[in-house]
């Protein structure tokens, strides 16, 4: 590695691993595993050699995707800022709302697993991201549409307050 | 990163039942017309959209919108003009309830509407269609007021019973069950025009007894205190006595002949409350100032303004230019308000 020829450059980044409901194990870099508060919180009161962290609630193909939007937004919020800092001009907020609806767009399953998983997390902008898109998902739409959308048995009740 | 496989489809989840908090976020989200569907659709979210504090979310967000709701009642018909001014602009027409024809409109607030005919007076959602029937006063009322305090969270009627010597006012609170008397009264209200609603207390034009001026006459919801407050003494002509709520301020239009509007706001400085004068607007030469109501004013300037008791126009003080936004049949009881679409039960009384 060319890092060791030179030690005053960065030093290796450190990781951690997180482990799936499922047993997998995922090691990522530690600045990412801090978007999450949770393991924020963990994270300072832990020891300092125990770097691992079951989550119990989290299946490994949706831990892949919470993974994959927290590097997005640790690797993004670097390069805005650095932009910033040389007053250059970025769109790079544009840019990362772009990536931000497209990773959204997904099954209604696998919102729902991602909207628990950051709720689960406490990852306080991927959370609002997901309720604002089941949010949009039933804005609009008839009664029927969003029963068919989300598989809602029609146990639908009789409402005193009036028709439309 | 190790990879994982799929998992089997059929895992039975019924993914719309998110824990309460999330529901509730969703939901905080949603305009009123989906959550009116949303709530036949399942019981867990019936009940989650009538919780008091996603009312209550919903009614800050509504207040707070840049391009108002507005409402316009007839003799039988009401119309909602959502998003005035906006490119999303729409207007809709409902018919009333039987019982509500007719009838005088007293103040909105909150998404509530109070009404009153033949000694009937009724607070009702217009949204929801929810309506709740005050019980008659002692007398037919010659003025009424409803309003809404935040801190006690209670909505009340106000009666004035004014004779040629005396006048007396009761107050019934939403929730109770009958109305109870308020002495000292110091003004008279100006049975010709509404009320207007500003934190917390209601707002006429009103003849002050021991003064013997005109003026405003306030009444706090809250504490049931009354105030007046003079007229500006730099106003030439103070009549008719417009009185609106402009940028977060009580206004007072005063109309000049032939054709200019000198708007007064009242500020509290140094907790004193004064008059500034505002603005002036110039009207086409067309528009007569005698029946003019002014009712919003837009951040771009322009002035939403219902004219001759049959139009809902918009006017750009800037180009002098007049847009009509709904026009109606002409009658003294037709009427709009400024109104915030909500959820808020008149029957609970709750916000």
């Amino acid at each position: 590695m060319k890092d060791s020829f030179n030690p005053s450059i960065e030093p290796p980044k450190k990781t951690v691993t997180l482990v799936s409901s499922d047993g997998y194990d995922f090691e990522v870099e530690e600045e990412v595993a801090l978007e999450s508060q949770v393991i924020k919180d963990g994270f300072e009161d832990k020891a300092v050699d125990d770097r691992e962290y079951l989550l119990f609630n989290v299946h490994s193909d949706t831990l892949e995707l919470i993974i994959k939007y927290c590097e997005k937004h640790v690797s993004s919020r670097k390069s805005i800022s650095a932009a910033a800092a040389s007053s250059s001009s970025s769109n790079g907020e544009e840019a990362l709302k772009e990536w931000d609806e497209h990773f959204i767009s997904v099954d209604t399953n696998t919102l729902y697993d991602i909207l628990m998983a950051a709720d689960y997390l406490n990852i306080k902008s991927l959370l609002d991201l997901a309720i604002q898109k089941v949010a949009d998902t039933i804005h609009g739409r008839s009664p029927e549409q969003i029963r068919k959308k989300f598989n809602i048995e029609n146990d639908s009740i009789i409402d005193p307050w009036a028709s439309e | 990163m190790t990879s994982s496989k799929r998992r089997g489809t059929g895992r039975g989840v019924c993914w719309w039942k998110f824990p309460p908090d999330i529901t509730f976020n969703i939901f905080s989200r949603l305009p009123l017309q989906t959550l009116r569907r949303c709530r036949r659709m399942l019981k867990e979210w019936r009940i989650i959209i009538s919780d008091p504090h996603l009312i209550n979310t919903h009614l800050i967000r509504s207040s707070q919108v840049e391009y108002p709701d507005i409402l316009i009642l007839t003799k039988n018909k009401f119309y909602f003009v959502n998003r005035v001014s906006s490119i999303e602009e729409s207007v809709k027409g409902f018919s009333l309830p039987k019982d509500l024809k007719s009838s005088i409109i007293i103040n909105t607030c909150n998404g509530l509407l109070c009404s009153h005919r033949d000694n009937k007076t009724h607070v009702w959602n217009p949204f929801t269609r929810e309506v709740m029937h005050i019980p008659p006063s002692r007398d037919t009322p010659k003025v009424l007021g409803f309003g809404f305090d935040p801190i006690l969270n209670q909505y009340k009627v106000v009666a004035f019973f004014i004779s040629s010597n005396n006048v007396e006012v009761e107050v019934f609170t939403i929730g109770s069950s009958s109305w109870k008397k308020v002495t000292e009264v110091p003004f008279v209200p100006d049975p010709s025009y509404t009320s207007v609603l500003l934190n917390g207390s209601l707002h006429w034009s009103a003849w002050c007894m021991r003064s013997k001026r005109m003026g405003i006459g306030c009444f706090a919801i809250g504490d049931e205190e009354f105030r007046f407050v003079p007229l500006p003494s730099a106003a030439v002509s103070v009549h008719p006595l417009d009185l609106s709520v402009l940028g977060g301020s009580l206004a007072l239009a005063e109309h000049v002949y032939p054709n200019r509007v000198v708007v007064w706001l009242l500020k509290q400085q140094e907790g004193k409350m004064t008059w500034s004068k505002q603005f002036v607007l110039w009207l086409p030469a067309f528009m007569s100032i005698e029946s003019l109501h002014l009712l919003y004013l837009l951040k771009n300037g322009e002035i939403i303004l219902e004219y001759n008791h049959q139009k809902l126009v918009s006017f750009d003080p800037q180009r002098r230019q007049i847009r009509d936004i709904k026009t109606y049949p002409r009658s003294f009881e037709t009427c709009a308000f400024l109104h915030v679409g909500s959820l808020v039960s008149p029957i609970i009384g709750t916000a």
